[in-house]
């Protein structure tokens, strides 16, 4: 069937800010699709709240509006553009469930806007629980049997229908607390009734255990003509119990017989047959291991995480593909891109496996809770590909950046096999290490299997990597003969790690791999398995005979390094940057090569580059690649940390860094050097000492004043930058962080109350261009990252503006900046000082660009390649104001974390962003909170709670509250001061303490807002740590900064509904 | 050691897995990611030697029941690895103890995919396996055409293993 005439114009719904379990996966599919119905002829409308993405691009979609993602807003959106259709099923589920609510309102239907791709119905059969149910039972599928239930009695009938073990989960628990796995009556009795009690709707979910058998997954694409195609097949290595999104996974399925694949081949296929979905569609199966049972986890009637990594997996364009059957195409009508040749209908074949690694950021909250289960707390992910498991496993490792290049963690040696076996049931996010650590020490496979349900298939593996492991650690590098080296490199052993184990360095491996000729070869990932000649240039290395790129000099060519899986710190606003350089290079006319790992990213995807790498972003596999491509030059500036850790080793092989020059990148990373700096240039910061004892910190922070910002030097053991106020806090501080020898020293710095502002800002070598000045909402001291931002800034004159401009481009020369750098200073009395100068691409970049228009990226790649700001067309120094005011909010995912610090600090914790648009300033914050969850109902209950030195201040943001109609509650010490004050509040009970506590205040729904500033000390047996983390749970706002409360206020205080508020798009915002 | 020797002269370099029979024949890749064993009986493949595209064969070994009654087909067998130590509760023997039991040659460790790709641009099918040891009369080729160049190719392969012995 050829395309519908009657779609002309697509409404396309993004899913807006990276939260854990929806990342930039939507990106990707988002991107594609808006650039596939671009190509097709349609006008493009995009919502999405996200700036950081590339979706949001104005060449991405004809009208892109950056608005809170609520269907009011939608709605608003629909009305004013009128497109013919809708597109849901790329935005994840935040799309899905738009696009459900408007139907059934009956609103597309009177605005005449068709849902394309997967209908209403359909949507529903797959999502709700009950209708799902009954269409798998129409069909012979099978579900995990389970029963919501309200008695014990009923819990025992289940039990004797299905046998046990049985998962018993109360309804809408605080943490999941109360339930529990039941293996007999007895235990049924007891914890079904806890779970009933601790149930607020006094309701468990009954189901039958499954944990431990294999998770196998299929994504599958069908067409209106009723094709339909199995693209990949993928299975966990961590069984069921551990979120898919949690769990390492392979593609192919590795364990399963002919047999067992097809049953749920077919299954899939039987089932989006039902469904009648039109597009893609994930299943998720569990597998008994012993027999050939199986039962329907799950199923997405979208794109999804699993879309994404199976796109990159095999080469097929699942997005751009699920985008043209929604508008009429059928799979064979559409062409294979990738080999130019075959169609969509052609499922792909693979001659490699890959292999996907969750990204945890446990590496940032060390405190919380590690251990993993149904619920999701990966960050990120990275994907390998390799010719064997085992090199597709240890490839995945070294990309994730977390220090490890091997299955060894060295610090594992010293715990007891007990210790060991424990570690190994607790499933944290380092359950693989502590399983080769078990396997390092001949503890049996089966007895390896039995606690943790791995695979035998891949504990095996483990063990062949670390047999080698254990030669090379005995033979040293007498074992390195060429015959041993090259299995080694075709099993994946890093140099490094090899150099590591023979007590060498990694050049000495290096070296005598290339004397001994063991070289890597690339290959392409062709969706054919060679059987094709493939035209799409993406690439992997192996150590085989023949490779598939030719060694030569392109002084053409330009390598941009990636910037790995995302991570807290380090999002999805890097990728852009990565892939506008590209598109950059490419308009230049030069040829542009990206090596990059994260499967989620718009920058792996095929038609990015001219070539892409899909390899671990190390020393050792980007020499590889320079070796091969002998490029022009490499560009560092845009990948985040992860390429600028690579810059020394671009240099150090002699090729050259476009942009900022190694010596500069350095020097500004040094604190010494960039002290001297700043003194040179007479540029003002923050006084401060370095001490290493107790009693100099606290002579230190006197002579200094308080209140003091105090870190280490050099960050161990997560113990991060604290503000204290007095001897006390310091003395805590130093107790803590000297509990371990310090040898670095601690540093005190006058903590400077003031307003933080940040630039970014291109440099060409003699002039400087700055599309806007940002100003931070919270007071300097929360993470900039962490920090509501507005732009252009509010408060600053053109006499301030100017004083920054200057100092500003000081630093751009000084720092000899060829390209971005970011700096952040503090404003207090009328003085600037530099907290912060990063001489690179940085978080803000996308959303400055956006709003101001100016193509920061694009521009520094200009400039990296020698021509002139002046000449660009943009001006030089300040760039014209924007009329509109943009303001950033992060977005966390507290909730999906347990135990996790929620308050605000100099730590980063948010894992993404939101952007709101205004003609006022009050109007863009408005959107800007509803954008991120804020809760912004005019009136309702709000608890404050806030530590002594902030009660004074809060007293006009409480009287605030209390005039808008919001009822105040509050802890006995701020409520004394605010009732003494003459603003009435009523105090509640310490949590434990009476009746009217304030846990039961929370559950009952009498609190929207929670203000709670907390006190030192962070110690999560307090009140208040509690207290946030139940407002985490309940799905609360909890303010942790007077300065988000005051600009709450300001924005509720317009009294304006998600209706009233105009939509704006990216291509009205005219300078 | 194991030589794969095209008629025009190619070579890849392997291992012998299990049975170290030298062959000749006409070669026939197979693009599946599971389903081994039904390829091996698969009458399509009468006589055929096969090299499967999908580096990692064998990992769930084979369960008896799927093969019974039918007569292997393939005449060898060539992949990137064949697995040691699959699982699968179905299992009833590994792929090597298949191939001891029934004398099929097969060999791994070699370059498939540039194997394949040799297949299909080069449109060469003929195809000797050799091991160092062995003469070359012993191996000829089935059909008669020119595979003079294939021959010297494998003398010199032979005479270079035995320089390295």
């Amino acid at each position: 069937m050829p395309k519908r005439s009657d779609i002309k114009k697509v409404l396309v719904i993004g899913s807006g800010p990276i939260i854990i379990g929806q990342a930039a996966e939507f990106d990707y599919a988002g991107t594609q699709a808006c650039k596939v119905l671009k190509d097709e002829g349609l006008e493009v409308v995009l919502i999405n709240s996200n700036p950081a993405t590339i979706m949001t691009d104005k060449n991405i979609a004809d009208r892109v509006y950056i608005e809170p993602l609520t269907v009011d807003v939608v709605k608003n959106i629909i009305i004013k553009e009128r497109p013919d259709s809708i597109l849901p099923t790329l935005g994840g589920q935040t799309g899905l469930n738009f696009a459900v609510e408007l139907a059934e309102s009956g609103f597309l239907d009177e605005y005449g806007v068709k849902l394309l791709g997967t209908n209403v119905l359909t949507i529903k059969k797959a999502e709700d629980r009950e209708m799902f149910k009954e269409t798998m039972e129409k069909i012979n599928q099978p579900c995990v049997e389970s029963i919501i239930t309200e008695t014990v009695a009923e819990g025992l009938a289940f039990a004797k229908r299905v046998g046990y073990p049985l998962i018993i989960r109360p309804a809408y628990t605080m943490g999941g607390t109360g339930g529990g796995i039941v293996n007999n009556d007895e235990e049924m009795k007891e914890i079904c009734a806890d779970g009933i009690r601790a149930s607020r709707v006094n309701q468990v979910l009954i189901e039958r255990c499954i944990s431990g058998w294999k998770e196998i997954e299929f994504e599958t694409m069908r067409d209106s003509k009723d094709n339909a195609i199995t693209i990949c097949s993928m299975e966990n290595v961590d069984p069921v119990g551990i979120h898919t999104g949690d769990s390492i996974v392979v593609a192919p399925t590795q364990t399963l017989a002919k047999k067992e694949f097809n049953m749920l081949r077919q299954a899939a296929l039987d089932i989006v047959r039902e469904l009648q979905i039109e597009g893609g569609c994930n299943v998720q199966f569990a597998l008994n291991p012993n027999n050939l049972e199986y039962a329907i986890i799950e199923v997405n009637p979208r794109v999804s995480r699993s879309s994404a990594l199976a796109s990159k997996a095999t080469g097929y364009p699942i997005a751009r593909v699920a985008s043209l059957i929604a508008i009429g195409y059928t799979l064979d009508e559409i062409l294979n891109n990738v080999t130019g040749s075959t169609y969509a209908i052609d499922e792909p074949t693979i001659d490699y496996v890959v292999c996907k690694y969750p990204r945890f950021p446990f590496d940032k909250f060390i405190k919380a809770d590690h251990r993993l289960g149904t619920k999701m707390k990966a960050t990120g992910e990275v994907m390998s590909i390799g010719q064997n498991i085992e090199s597709a496993l240890l490839k995945a490792i070294r990309s994730l950046e977390l220090g490890n290049y091997s299955l060894e963690v060295p610090a594992y040696a010293e715990f007891s096999e007990e210790e060991l076996i424990a570690k190994i049931k607790e499933q944290t996010n380092d359950r693989l290490f502590y399983v080769a650590e078990a396997i390092r020490r001949n503890m049996s496979l089966d007895e390896i299997f039995e606690i943790t349900k791995i695979d035998r298939f891949f504990l095996n593996k483990m063990k062949n990597i670390i047999v080698e492991e254990e030669k090379v650690k005995k033979y040293k590098l007498e074992y390195l003969t060429e015959q041993n080296l090259r299995k080694l490199k075709r099993m994946g052993f890093s140099d490094l790690a090899l150099a590591n184990w023979c007590d060498e360095r990694e050049m000495k491996i290096r070296f005598l791999r290339k004397k001994m000729n063991i070289l890597p070869t690339f290959k392409k990932v062709d969706t054919c398995a060679g059987v094709k000649e493939a035209v799409s240039p993406y690439y992997y290395s192996t150590y085989e005979d023949e490779t598939e790129i030719e060694t030569k000099k392109r002084p053409n060519t330009i390598i941009v390094l990636g910037s790995g899986p995302i991570r807290i710190g380090q999002g999805v606003e890097f990728d852009y940057c990565s892939v506008h350089c590209i598109w950059a290079l490419k308009k230049l006319g030069y040829e542009a090569v990206i090596i990059n790992n994260n499967p989620e990213t718009v920058s792996t995807d095929f038609d990015i580059s001219d070539r892409l790498y899909f390899e671990p972003l190390t020393s050792e596999e980007m020499w590889n690649i320079l070796e091969v491509e002998q490029p022009k030059g490499v560009v560092v500036q845009f990948g985040g940390q992860t390429a600028i850790k690579l810059a020394k080793d671009v240099k150090s092989a002699g090729y050259q860094i476009l942009g900022t020059a190694l010596e500069d990148i350095n020097n500004a990373e040094d604190r010494e050097e960039f002290d001297n700096l700043l003194t040179r240039l007479n540029l003002a910061r923050p006084k401060g000492h370095t001490v290493f004892t107790k009693e100099d910190a606290v002579k230190a922070a006197n002579e200094l004043t308080y209140p003091v910002l105090v870190r280490p030097s050099y960050v161990l053991g997560g113990q991060g930058m604290e503000i204290a106020y007095n001897d006390k806090d310091i003395n805590a501080y130093m107790d803590i962080i000297t509990r371990v020898t310090q040898e670095h020293p601690i540093l005190i710095d006058k903590y400077i109350m003031g307003k933080e502002l940040e630039v970014d800002a291109l440099c060409d070598g003699t002039d400087i261009l700055v599309p806007g000045i940002m100003e931070h909402i919270e007071r300097a001291g929360v993470h900039s990252g962490d920090s509501m931002s507005v732009c252009p800034a509010i408060h600053i004159d053109e006499k301030l503006g100017q004083m920054i401009m200057d100092e500003t481009k000081k630093l751009a020369l000084q720092t000899k900046t060829i390209g971005l750098i970011n700096i952040q200073y503090i404003l207090k009395d009328e003085k600037l000082y530099v907290i912060e100068v990063n001489p690179r691409s940085s978080r803000t970049i996308p959303y400055i660009s956006k709003v101001t228009g100016v193509p920061m990226v694009q521009l520094a790649v200009r400039c990296s390649l020698g021509e002139k700001i002046r000449n660009m067309g943009y001006g030089t120094g300040l760039y014209k104001k924007i009329k509109l005011f943009a303001v950033k909010s992060p977005v966390f995912s507290n909730e999906k974390i347990a135990n996790l610090e929620i308050s605000l600090s100099p730590e980063m914790k948010s894992t993404g962003e939101v952007l709101g648009i205004g003609r006022r300033y009050s109007e863009a914050l408005l959107k800007s909170l509803i954008a991120s969850h804020v809760n912004v109902k005019q009136n309702g209950g709000i608890l404050i709670t806030v530590s002594d030195n902030d009660k004074q201040e809060m007293l006009e943001i409480a009287k605030g509250y209390k005039e808008i109609g919001y009822n105040i509650y509050s802890t006995k010490g701020t409520g004394a001061f605010l009732n003494e004050n003459g603003v009435e509040s009523k105090i509640v009970d310490k949590i434990g303490n009476g009746t009217e506590d304030i846990v039961s205040l929370l559950k009952n729904g009498q609190i929207d807002i929670i203000i709670n500033t907390p006190t030192r000390g962070r110690d999560s047996n307090r009140d208040g740590f509690k207290i946030r983390r139940m407002a985490v749970e309940q799905g609360l706002s909890c303010l942790t900064s007077l300065d988000t409360a005051r600009v709450l206020l300001k924005a509720l205080r317009l009294n304006k509904t998600e209706k009233e508020l105009e939509p704006i798009s990216i291509q009205d915002l005219e300078v | 050691m194991a030589y794969l020797v095209f008629e025009d002269g190619r070579s890849f370099k392997g291992d012998f897995f299990a049975c170290d029979k030298s062959i000749a024949g006409e070669l026939a890749y197979v693009t599946d990611m599971v389903g081994f064993e039904e390829v091996l009986v698969d009458p399509k493949y009468e006589g055929k030697i096969v090299v499967f595209t999908y580096p990692m064969v064998g990992n769930y070994g084979i369960e008896k029941k799927t093969i019974k009654g039918k007569a292997i087909r393939v005449k060898g067998v060539i992949a990137k690895e064949f697995c040691l130590k699959p699982s699968n509760f179905a299992m009833d023997m590994t792929i090597k103890e298949f191939f001891t039991e029934n004398g099929i040659t097969a060999i791994s460790g070699v370059d498939t995919r540039a194997i394949t790709k040799h297949i299909i641009n080069d449109k060469k099918y003929h195809c000797v396996i050799v091991g160092e040891t062995l003469k070359v009369q012993a191996v000829p080729f089935e059909k008669d055409i020119d595979i003079a160049k294939g021959k010297m190719e494998i003398e010199r392969i032979l005479k270079l293993a035995k320089e390295e012995n």
